[in-house]
């Protein structure tokens, strides 16, 4: 193939405008006579008009939607019978049967009976189209722009938690604009990534933290702001989450963890509507630790000292004079507001539609110097260029400026705000007499201190995110029934980082000021193009046909220098050119490519038995030669019993199917070169100058290829009682085979690990989702309750049985409690039993092989941060204008392992301990200096996780527009004002800050670990939204 | 669905489908082609002499992180000379109390270092003589690469014993577990290296090349496998040529081998693994934040270790490697006027590697900002192990044995050692090097050489007060990660 000319981006749009020429010559119009139907809509019983009821001509794709006077009207209709339906949500469907006269008009008016919502009328996302839920065939959970917009969040994924099922979120901490680890169904990878892909009206796009890594932040993993938090959650008409292999394989390569499809909002025809909210809030962490104060720690370092046969730092008279000392937890936790600003115009005329919005949102982190602003723009714009085109755009620019904790691991030199202020001494003021940080040299750790407030004030860790998103698209109906669909999509993210240390905290102190700014710019580029073909038969077979084929190209640009050692810290990282020491610059430009061709066939008998056949091929240049493209196929069957004439007829169900699916999916997400052997660099000095060296840096893997989750899935939907309960339940087993691992390979290769297709994992689980109507007017309840189960399991690591301490976990000095075992779930803790004290009240641990010697051979598996079961359970309650919802969500069963703890209870007299150490009750060693015990991984640290918490209240209250009109405020149609609190109780036995953590978020090995973890705030917010 | 698995028939599809597309697509493969514009592949490298030089140079940079910490924990933590202070965390613990394990973090450290240059040098010994250049250049180059790969296994026969044997460069996932080979055939390639490395290498170097091997470095270390080799004769004969060269003589001043502003050009320097984080920054050293005593000002001193009192009572008054030379003691005032007092460690701490010259390790020490380089060979050791192999049964030449041992002690202002017979030189040649030596990698070796390991370390955990358990055996155990992976490894007996 190497004789055709070098692909070039121009290449889509020609090939796009081939496919339409193509397919025009093919599907040249048929002259026909045609007619109009126009009509009325209104609601049974009032006879109010109702607008935005969707009526359609079955059997065709004709159709219009009703304007504010509930009127409509479709031209274009073939002459001759033709039936009519009308629906909107909350109200029965509705049919009329007419004759349309060839040139002439019909009417067709229908009056609509109230009935509860049912979900199966609701339109969902599927990936390249929308269904009806009664249509669908796979699995698919949806979450409404009301439940994403209910909770003050600011991302997608944090919308997501506890509101679908099967879908776990772990929010990474509680900073301001940190991400999310989000598991659909479990965790089917290791080493490859396990986040779903998210697509946002139709561009896939970049959603790990990783990927604007520069290595600039000092946080955890050096990663910064969450990408996602670009896309403002009030501009998110739906979240609709694909989890069956039959939903996913449409995505091929990158779907094996799922799908998350954002929908954002669009205008409506007539009319137009401007729309205003805010919010103000403020928000402080749940509970604070009990540590000791100066007096406590002071004699507890002295018994420490003399334990350790050294003579005791502390006089008498000195703790005497002591006092409480500093209290490190108030000098870095704050009272933190919060506010949020929406502006929106919606709305349209016959042949347009747009969607207008700016957003402002303004985050303090209850930690002090932690923030992040977002400013966002959006436009959607929807045009008819006549009845046959249409064109429009999906658009959002974004911006976030966020400084960020700085989080560097352990304690000392890197300077962990929370860790240090946990551990750091309160005999220690935080200013000393001349009111500068106090960063004295301190001898307990041998270093100088660490200041957490000095840190935390004087410390640059700031990123700026800037974000373009969207595509531009085009429909062209050759007739009626067959559309093709052009898209050219992009996603351009740019992140600047910024790291300055002055020469009075640490790490600079030693630098003489330490600076360092990184930049990454991801730009994506995106070609979509697809045929599509709907089509009814009389009323027996409908038949639903897609076709498709896309490009994407992603290029990444990174530049990053650090510098070190300057005159003045004034100009901080916009003066790193005038440092005495250039550390090092890194430049760099990754790039992958994807090259897909899809296809998905939908077929219905008699609205019945409704078949879905969908396939991918994937050709993606992450992989080897001899594995670049792959074949993704899917199957599903629904069978929807409650249409049969043995059961219709008896009223009993309102909705009633039964869903069986199979296929299988891919994951893709490792890094662009990890099939080529490379060459690293490195630098010697020799003679003062730098000697650049090239050594190989990683092993040629030519078989490297996707890990292929297979997934089988069994679902019921069911609706009785007049859709006032329907339950949705599903059950999965996915396998993951050809498991991308980093396996260690015997070092004398000079290699440590290299990413191979090994091993296996499992992943099966049952899910529930029950909606109910319990009262309707005056006084209306609805609860929606999901829960999910899932089992994960190892099945196979190839050639071992266990892989210990592939965490990376930095627990200690070197111990890393993670194991990966066969048999066993991915994220267990692995290390010693706790087997009491010994004479001298040190910790002892059990000899389980029961050999006379405690050593590794005594580790065993302490528990895993798996959750038994998930659920979320949400409340909405409502009485004339007031309005009440109460959501509440919880996780079962999983374990945390809390480093925080055994940094706290060592007891070797150098850092703060918990005021328990002073008890030296159960696991808590005497004191002595030299005490190693928190480096040892042991159940003493394991601690259940489990928690229910009260994850919003609100209550709103719409006010009359009675009120409204006597306080002269004028052309104000609706005003809604609420208050509503975030977190606002939690029950757990977890003792740290709070139990909703994941410090290492974006690890698939090291789930559930507490290590100075930014605590989850509780917040109440007040605020309003009022419509023009 | 099975016919569905065959990736040639999906191969095929898309490729077809690829094809049809093809008009006005241009090339599937073109596209999806990795072609890294950010990273060198080995395919368009090794083309070239600064290629070459390149390739070289890489070996060099994997010494660096070789000779330290990992490799300390081993060489002198491990040994009689230093015990841990409570700042030391439960790593220093286990091996200075001798209590560690196989899966102890430096034991897989230093054994995967030494392979990781073992592959680099074996990359530059397969493919740089393939390239068109300077002859001469391409031998020095060469030469640099066997000294570098003799130095990796000898290193690494002395601490693990037999140990698998890899002659060239690994390309491929096949075959990776290897055995190990007998230790006679390690060392055969050891002498082998070096001995193609002696007339390829230079005997000095300048400039922006100070620092690469020298020829005088590699016959240095050939005689130190000789010694280890118990093979005395040639011992004394490749160490006799060495001071009979005239190239090395012994600093005046014993503490100018520890001068940042010495290194590598003082008359004693023969090899440095050089560390240098002004031009290097961000990989410099670390070996004043681990031995200095903690609260020493000026930046980061952990103050993790201390020397066990039998050795500091070891140096007379008037050593110059005693007092203000190896440690210092509580209070003390530096060369800035800085009297500085600490608890840790208790007593006596390091000052052999504080530079009270260099402004870095006075004002500004931080993790891996210092300059102090690690000495792989120094003339004074040349000088011993040349009084060690004649006093064994090696031939003098030049220089008696008592006058080799007594250059050194004169020097340090000691008098003649004023002993004759075997055995009592023997003692007070060993009692000279570990004066001489401490906290330089060279203790566990002599012991494990002398075969006193055990005893040495018995007396060490009497004088410290933990449990007296000895030494499980004369090497260190393989470390525990590789075993589980390579099933083809042995453990030593013992561990």
């Amino acid at each position: 193939m190497t004789g055709f000319r070098r692909f070039r981006p121009a290449t889509p749009l020609a090939l796009a405008v081939a496919l339409s020429a193509l397919t025009l010559v093919a599907a040249a119009p048929v002259a026909a006579q045609t007619g109009t139907i126009t009509g009325h809509v209104t609601s049974a019983g009032a006879g109010e008009p109702l607008p935005s009821v969707t009526v359609r001509v079955a059997n065709s794709t004709l159709g219009a939607i009703t304007d504010a006077g509930g009127r409509y009207t479709i031209p274009g209709v073939p002459a001759g019978e033709q039936v009519v339906y009308a629906q909107r949500i909350g109200f029965g469907r509705d049919t009329a049967r007419v004759v349309v006269p060839g040139g002439g008009s019909v009417t067709a008016d229908f009056a609509l009976r109230v009935v509860a919502t049912t979900l199966a009328e609701v339109s969902v996302n599927v990936g390249y189209g929308t269904q009806q839920r009664r249509e669908l065939t796979g699995s698919v959970a949806s979450v409404s722009s009301d439940q994403i917009t209910a909770q003050p969040v600011q991302s997608v994924d944090q919308a997501l938690l506890g509101r679908a099922a099967g879908v776990q979120v772990t929010t990474a901490s509680g900073a301001p604009g940190a991400g999310a680890a989000v598991r659909i169904r479990g965790g089917n990878s290791i080493s490859a990534g396990n986040d779903p892909l998210y697509v946002i009206d139709g561009v896939p796009v970049t959603s790990s933290v990783n990927e604007t890594n520069t290595n600039t932040l000092v946080t955890q993993g050096a990663r910064g702001l969450n990408p996602l938090s670009a896309i403002n959650p009030d501009d998110i008409e739906s979240i609709d989450v694909l989890k069956d292999a039959s939903a996913t394989s449409i995505y091929g390569a990158r779907a094996a963890n799922g799908v998350i499809l954002v929908t954002t909002k669009s205008g409506r025809r007539r009319g137009n509507s401007v729309n205003l909210g805010a919010y103000v809030g403020q928000s402080e962490v749940r509970h604070k630790l009990d540590l000791m104060n100066a007096r406590e720690f002071a004699t507890t370092v002295n018994q420490a000292y003399i334990a350790g046969g050294t003579t005791a730092p502390y006089s008498q008279a000195q703790i005497d004079a002591m006092g409480a000392g500093t209290d490190w937890q108030d000098a870095i936790f704050r009272t933190a507001p919060v506010q949020n600003y929406e502006l929106g115009f919606s709305g349209g005329d016959t042949a347009t539609r747009y969607f207008l919005s700016g957003s402002f949102l303004n985050q303090e982190g209850i930690v002090i110097g932690t923030n992040m602003k977002r400013g966002s723009v959006r436009l959607n714009l929807d045009r008819d260029v006549s009845s046959k085109l249409r064109v429009g755009d999906r658009l959002t620019l974004s911006r976030s400026d966020g400084s960020v904790l700085v989080h560097g691991g352990n304690g000392q030199e890197t300077s962990s705000i929370l860790l240090n202020a946990i551990l750091a001494p309160p005999t220690i003021p935080v200013y000393n007499a001349a009111g500068e940080y106090n960063t004295q040299f301190n001898f307990l750790t041998g270093r100088p201190f660490s200041n957490p407030v000095a840190t935390a004030l004087a410390v640059t860790n700031t990123e700026q995110q800037t974000r373009a998103l969207g595509n531009i698209f085009g429909e062209y109906d050759f007739v009626p029934g067959l559309t093709l669909r052009s898209t050219i999509g992009g996603d351009y993210l740019t992140s600047v980082q910024n790291f300055y240390s002055p020469n009075y905290t640490l790490p600079g102190r030693n630098f003489g000021g330490y600076g360092s700014r990184g930049q990454m710019q991801v730009t994506t580029w995106l070609n979509e193009n697809t045929l599509h073909f709907n089509r009814a038969y009389a009323t027996i077979h409908s038949l639903d046909l897609l076709g498709g084929i896309t490009l994407q190209r992603s290029n990444n640009t990174n530049v990053s220098g650090t510098a070190q050692g300057f005159n003045t810290d004034r100009l901080g990282t916009n003066g790193l050119n005038q440092a005495q020491t250039f550390v090092g610059v890194y430049t760099g430009a990754p790039h992958s490519s994807l090259l897909s061709y899809f296809t998905r066939a939908n077929y219905g008998l008699m609205d019945r038995y409704l078949f879905t056949v969908s396939g991918r091929i994937d050709g993606s240049s992450k992989f080897g030669v001899g594995n670049r493209y792959a074949f993704f196929p899917a199957a599903a069957f629904a069978w929807r019993a409650s249409e049969e004439p043995f059961l219709k007829p008896l009223g009993w169900f309102d909705d009633l199917k039964l869903r069986l699916s199979t296929g299988r999916t891919g994951n893709q997400d490792i890094g662009n070169y990890a099939a080529l052997a490379t060459l690293s660099s490195t630098v010697y000095a020799f003679g003062g100058s730098r000697g650049i060296g090239y050594v190989p840096g990683s092993l040629a893997n030519p078989d490297l290829k996707w890990e292929t989750t297979r997934q089988n899935d069994v679902g019921l939907d069911l609706a009785v009682l007049g859709s006032r309960l329907s339950v949705t339940t599903d059950y999965y087993d996915k396998k993951t085979s050809d498991l991308l691992l980093y396996v260690p390979i015997p070092a004398t290769s000079g290699f440590g690990s290299v990413l191979q297709n090994i091993g296996s994992v499992g992943n099966r689980g049952f899910e529930l989702a029950v909606n109910t109507v319990n009262f309707t007017a005056p006084f209306t309840w609805n609860s929606q309750l999901n829960l999910a189960w899932n089992r994960n399991k190892v099945r196979r690591l190839g050639a071992s049985r266990e892989i210990i301490g592939l965490g990376g976990v930095g627990a200690g000095a070197n111990q890393d409690p993670t194991i990966l075992r066969v048999g066993e779930p991915t994220n267990s803790f692995y290390g010693f039993i706790y087997a009491g004290k010994d004479a001298s009240g040190q910790i002892q641990y059990a000899d389980l092989n029961k050999d006379g010697v405690v050593n590794g051979d005594d580790r065993t598996i302490l528990g895993n941060a798996e959750p038994n079961y998930i659920g979320g359970f949400n409340n909405d309650f409502g009485w004339k204008r007031l309005s009440l919802s109460v959501f509440l969500q919880w996780s079962v069963g999983n374990k945390i392992y809390n480093i925080n703890r055994a940094l706290l209870t060592q007891n070797a007299g150098n850092t703060n301990q918990l005021r328990d150490v002073l008890r030296q009750g159960r696991g808590i060693p005497a004191p002595k200096t030299g005490n190693t015990f928190d480096t040892t991984p042991s159940d003493l640290f394991v601690e259940d996780g489990s928690y229910l918490r009260g994850k919003n209240i609100r209550l709103s209250y719409d006010v009359p527009s009675l009120w409204l009109g006597r306080a002269r405020i004028s052309h104000v149609d609706n005003l809604r004002v609420y208050v509503s609190a975030q977190n606002f109780f939690t029950s757990t036995k977890y003792t740290g800050y709070d139990p909703e953590l994941n410090e290492y978020s974006s690890s698939n090995l090291a789930q559930g670990f507490d290590f100075g973890t930014y605590p989850q705030p509780r917040q109440i917010t007040f605020g309003f939204n009022a419509g023009f | 669905m099975r016919i569905l698995d065959n990736r040639i028939l999906v191969r095929r599809v898309a490729v077809g489908v690829c094809l049809t597309a093809a008009a006005v697509l241009a090339s599937c493969s073109d596209f999806l082609d990795p072609k890294p514009n950010d990273v060198l592949a080995p395919e368009n490298f090794y083309k070239s002499a600064s290629d070459a030089v390149a390739a070289v140079n890489g070996v060099y940079e994997s010494t660096k992180w070789g000779h330290w910490l990992g490799y300390w924990y081993m060489s002198d933590i491990a040994s009689d000379d230093i015990y841990a202070s409570p700042n030391f965390g439960s790593d220093g613990h286990r091996m200075a109390e001798y209590i560690f394990n196989a899966s102890e973090w430096p034991i897989g450290d230093v054994w995967g270092n030494r392979y990781g240059v073992i592959n680099r040098a074996n990359a530059v010994l397969d493919r740089v003589p393939a390239i068109q250049m300077d002859e001469t250049l391409k031998a020095r180059v060469l030469g640099e690469a066997h000294y570098l790969r003799a130095l990796a296994y000898f290193e690494l026969v002395r601490f693990y014993g037999d140990v698998p044997l890899i002659e060239h460069e690994v390309k491929s996932l096949a075959n990776l577990d290897v055995a190990r080979a007998p230790q006679a055939q390690v060392y055969a390639l050891i002498v082998s290296d070096l001995q193609a490395a002696i007339p390829a290498l230079q005997d000095q170097y300048s400039g922006a090349d100070l620092g690469r091997v020298t020829s005088g470095a590699a016959k240095t270390l050939l005689g130190k496998v000789y010694l280890q080799q118990k093979n005395y004769t040639q011992a004394a004969q490749t160490l006799g040529a060495v001071i009979a060269s005239g190239r090395y003589a012994l600093n005046t001043v014993w503490k100018d081998n520890f001068t940042v502003s010495k290194e590598l050009v003082n008359p004693e320097s023969i090899w440095e693994i050089n560390y240098d984080a002004v031009a290097d920054p961000g990989s410099g050293s670390v070996q004043t934040l681990f031995s200095l005593p903690s609260n020493y000002p000026g930046g980061d001193a952990y103050g993790l270790m201390g020397l066990v009192p039998s050795l500091v009572s070891l140096f007379p008054a008037g050593d110059q490697r005693g007092n203000h030379g190896t440690f210092m003691a509580p209070p003390y005032t530096d060369r800035l006027g800085r009297v500085v007092d600490w608890t840790v460690p208790n007593g006596p701490a390091f000052d052999k590697y504080l530079d009270e010259t260099s402004t870095q390790n006075m004002t500004a020490r931080g993790w891996v900002q210092q300059s102090n380089n690690w000495i792989i060979s120094r003339f004074a050791d040349v000088l011993l192990m040349y009084a060690e192999a004649v006093n064994e049964g090696g031939t003098a030449g030049s220089m008696s044995a008592v006058v080799a041992l007594d250059s050194v002690r004169h020097r340090a202002g000691l008098p003649s050692v004023g002993v004759t017979g075997q055995t009592a030189l023997r003692d007070s040649i060993r009692v000279e090097r570990r004066r001489e030596f401490v906290f330089e990698g060279q203790r566990w070796n002599d012991l494990s050489r002398w075969g006193i390991l055990d005893q040495a370390i018995r007396a060490k955990q009497t004088e410290i007060g933990v449990p007296v358990k000895g030494v499980p055996s004369n090497l260190f155990p393989i470390p525990q990660t590789e075993l589980d992976i390579n099933h083809k490894l042995t453990q030593n007996p013992g561990w």
